[in-house]
């Protein structure tokens, strides 16, 4: 059995982070995302990204906090290279850094993808230390506790399994359409497995459904939860904590950090040219990787 | 036993179902009566109505799998056409044929727990009723695994875990064994016994492989195109071979022997009822066994090969050698996880060694794409569904040899042949994925067979097979392998390996412990046992009456053994027609 292990899976442990209730820990991730969204300051999102990795070292997990960030980079990048080479218009006139054959890197267009990038880091960060120190379940015991309906947790449930089993059920389509000499490649190759992939994850879905409604599942009934969200007081004013941070944080972002204006960052114009140049070939690197991984499929 | 009044616990009359637009009845005027405590094997072919009976006791269908039902149906005095599924859990233990559907949640305590949230119970008393659920099937220490982390067997002891958790009276299991190595299989039916001598509870099981169920099961029940065709105890019901056979169901090994030796039905059904009876006849007699006849060089070759999946702990196949040349079938048998499917992708060109080379009809797979080499290596893995592409069953037949430049005239010719031997004629029109399991392998089989590769490589291709499908890939096989093709068998199904492989490799964590002729290696008792391994019963029943045929191992094929066992079977020494 292969098993693509997803960086944004549980890892078990034992640290205080693992043991904390998950209701403080999703009112803090809650309050994460809306700063983040309500600002594009990049230095206080980056302090976000830098308390959450700093979390999940602590807690043991900085490994798939590592992994997650890798899978994000490419993507990071590509902000970068796009923000650059398509900018937007500056309102108070461009400040040019350096020329890159027809491209001129702007103050204003280096600051917006930056800003970009922290704001991405700050939410996948905070995102990956809870999924990480969390049990799925406590998780969904959380949000019963939070009023969350738990229709809306079930399909939360159902499409983290859904992506890594369609991901695994891909892997093997490929493998079977290469074991039977099918040079097609891109698209070409992709459409034909489709079929069998859906095909295949939607008989498992099926099939599921009637497991789980004979081992006793179904709407509308009185359930309970084996692990209950519970919280002692501590964990009750951390809670209460992170929801007074986060209307803090958003009401920041509506004023002195406000996401309407990003700041531009000034570097010498050879330093905005390694930058750039370092994204543009992780970038290239992702669509080369991808274009060799289909060629080789 | 004291005369404890029975109850009835389930009671079909007339009853039947029809899938919501099915040209036929899946089940057809079902009469059956189960009393509490009873362990009833429910045998048939695939399409015989099997799943559906049992789906039909807890009402999966007709509320889930919507279609018409006629007659009656009553389990613990209620009707489950009415009452909801999912208040069946506190009575009914339902276990699907697949065993990764017991992996919803994180942890194997909260995939326990499930059932139990799902009835509300309060979350306080959850830890009593898991701790001895999990004891139960032999869990006790694995309640913070990861379900998805666990093998095959430990899932479907999960599987029943969790059926068992609500405290229902009956347990319904459906192909429990499919996947399972030969350990794994006799733990799962270990269980089943204990649950039902020791507990009460009443068990209905459904399995292609029923050596288990001769052994366990308190009655047999037979189902054919939907109907009952024989119902009564184990041994009247599994020592009937021709009866059985004439509704594509198969019998134990030794039954099937002691059939073929005409020992008079009913024949005894395990192998040291069959010995014992063979004992008691006087007269010895040795056949000369067909040899092994193989022509040329090796087409399969592997050379001190190694290889790891990333990040594992250990290599999936280490310092592998092996040669098989053309004509030759080989069977690779070991544990789940000891290297077989991993040794056959290696062979396939999917996977390219660490170290080690592997050459395959003289090409180096480390040196050519995978698609270079489908023309000389064809590998059907087990899940056929996952190598269906095409539109028709035509198209996907024509693949293959289109892929590879060959004329249309050319490939038209071979799809008509393969679908002549295959008996998919009448299928040609139809879309692979609306078929069902079996045909699909069959197409599989079929699509891999029409490129004419020299070497064969087939992963459990018996799996949860019935006997027609059986019959059909073992037909396969040895066609290939009088065409010269070299086969390599991933299989767990020994009887079949009798039937089919001049030769075993024994693998156990990822090495080859044993290389040898099939016959040799089932005779070593303790080199399967360490791998947890059984000879077929044919075998078995040779070993316990010292028969050997012609030379000093036993026979391993049911004709062997009829043909070394003829004169003890008939005292006046005129054996039965071959």
């Amino acid at each position: 059995m292969t098993l693509a292990a997803s960086p944004f899976a549980y890892v078990p442990g034992a640290s205080r982070l693992h043991r904390l209730s998950a209701v403080p820990k999703l009112v803090w991730l809650a309050s994460s995302l809306a700063f983040s969204l309500a600002t594009l300051h990049p230095l206080p999102l980056l302090g976000v990204t830098v308390v959450a990795c700093a979390l999940a070292v602590w807690a043991g997990a900085g490994g798939p906090m590592w992994r997650a960030m890798r899978v994000l980079g490419p993507l990071m990048a590509s902000i970068i290279v796009l923000q650059v080479a398509a900018p937007a218009a500056c309102p108070g006139g461009c400040t040019p850094l350096a020329a890159l054959g027809p491209l001129t890197i702007s103050a204003e267009a280096l600051g917006r993808g930056v800003a970009y990038v922290a704001r991405l880091l700050a939410m996948s960060s905070a995102g990956v230390v809870v999924l990480v120190t969390t049990r799925p379940s406590d998780l969904f015991g959380a949000l019963r506790r939070l009023r969350v309906p738990h229709a809306v947790a079930l399909v939360l449930a159902t499409t983290m399994e859904l992506v890594p089993l369609l991901g695994r059920e891909l892997a093997l389509v490929l493998e079977a359409q290469r074991a039977r000499g099918l040079r097609a490649t891109g698209f070409r190759a992709l459409v034909p497995a489709l079929v069998p992939v859906f095909v295949g994850a939607f008989e498992r879905m099926g099939r599921l459904a009637i497991a789980m409604e004979a081992r006793g599942y179904g709407a509308g009934l009185p359930r309970t939860s084996y692990r209950t969200a519970t919280f002692g007081p501590g964990e009750r004013i951390l809670a209460w904590a992170g929801a007074v941070a986060g209307a803090a944080g958003v009401g920041a972002g509506l004023t002195v950090w406000s996401a309407a204006t990003v700041p531009p960052i000034v570097v010498p114009g050879r330093a905005a040219v390694v930058i750039v140049a370092a994204a543009a070939a992780l970038f290239a690197s992702l669509i080369a990787s991808t274009l060799a991984a289909i060629a080789r499929a | 036993m004291a005369a404890a009044p029975t109850k009835r616990v389930i009671s079909l009359a007339g009853f039947g179902f029809q899938h919501a637009g099915a040209a036929r009845p899946a089940l057809r005027d079902v009469a059956l009566e189960v009393d509490a405590g009873e362990y009833l094997g429910v045998l048939g072919a695939a399409g015989a109505g099997v799943s559906t009976l049992l789906t039909a006791l807890d009402g999966v269908v007709p509320q889930l799998m919507r279609g018409e039902t006629a007659g009656t149906v009553t389990v613990l005095g209620r009707d489950p056409r009415v009452v909801p599924v999912r208040e069946w859990a506190r009575h009914i233990g339902l276990v699907l044929d697949d065993p990764e559907l017991a992996a919803t949640q994180a942890t194997v305590a909260d995939e326990v727990a499930f059932g139990l949230e799902n009835l509300g119970v309060p979350s306080t008393d959850m830890d009593a009723r898991i701790g001895p659920a999990l004891a139960s099937v032999g869990l006790s220490g694995f309640e913070d695994r990861v379900p998805a982390t666990l093998s095959g067997g430990e899932l479907q002891r999960l599987a029943i875990a969790c059926a068992l958790v609500t405290g229902p009276s009956i347990l319904v299991l459906d192909e429990p064994s499919a996947n399972l190595d030969p350990s794994g299989r006799r733990a799962v039916y270990g269980i089943l016994r204990r649950l039902n001598r020791d507990h009460g509870v009443t068990v209905l099981v459904a399995d292609q492989d029923v050596e288990a169920i001769a052994a366990d099961a308190t009655r047999v029940v037979v189902l054919a195109d939907g109907r009952v065709v024989a119902d009564g105890e184990p041994g009247a019901i599994l020592g009937r071979p021709a009866m059985l056979a004439s509704h594509g169901v198969r019998t134990t090994d030794a039954a099937a022997l002691a059939g073929a030796l005409a020992l008079g039905e009913p024949v005894p059904a395990s192998v040291v009822g069959v010995a014992r009876e063979l004992t008691q006849r006087p007269g010895v007699a040795r056949r000369p066994t067909a040899g092994v006849r193989t022509h040329g060089d090796a087409v399969i070759s592997l050379r001190d090969v190694t290889f790891a999946y990333p990040r594992a702990e250990r290599p999936a196949v280490a310092s592998a050698s092996l040669e098989v040349a053309p004509g030759e079938v080989v069977g690779v048998v070991g544990p789940n996880g000891s290297g077989k499917s991993t040794l056959g992708r290696l062979v396939g060109g999917l996977l390219r060694p660490d170290a080690g080379r592997v050459v395959v009809d003289g090409l180096d797979t480390s040196r050519h794409p995978v698609q270079a080499l489908a023309a000389h290596v064809g590998s059907v893995f087990q899940e056929p569904g996952r190598q269906l592409f095409a539109g028709t069953v035509a198209d996907e037949l024509a693949l293959g040899p289109r892929a590879l430049g060959r004329t249309e005239g050319w490939t038209a010719g071979r799809v008509r042949q393969i679908a002549d031997e295959l008996g998919l004629a009448d299928l040609l029109g139809r879309h692979p994925l609306h078929l069902g399991r079996a045909e699909r392998k069959l197409v599989a089989l079929g699509a891999v067979l029409a490129t004419e590769p020299r070497v064969l490589v087939l992963d459990e291709p018996t799996t949860g097979a019935d006997l027609r499908l059986a019959a059909f890939v073992e037909a396969q096989v040895l066609a290939a392998a009088a065409a010269g093709r070299a086969v390599l068998l991933a299989s767990h199904d020994m009887s079949f390996l009798g039937r089919t492989a001049q030769r075993l490799v024994v693998m156990d964590g990822g090495r080859i412990v044993a290389d040898g002729p099939t016959r040799r290696v089932f005779s070593a008792a303790p080199l399967l046992a360490a791998a947890g391994l059984e000879p077929p019963g044919v075998t078995r029943v040779a070993l316990l009456t010292g028969e050997l045929g012609p030379d000093p191992w036993p026979p391993v094929t049911l004709e062997e053994a009829a043909a070394a066992l003829v004169r003890r079977a008939d005292p006046r020494g005129e054996g039965p027609e071959r």
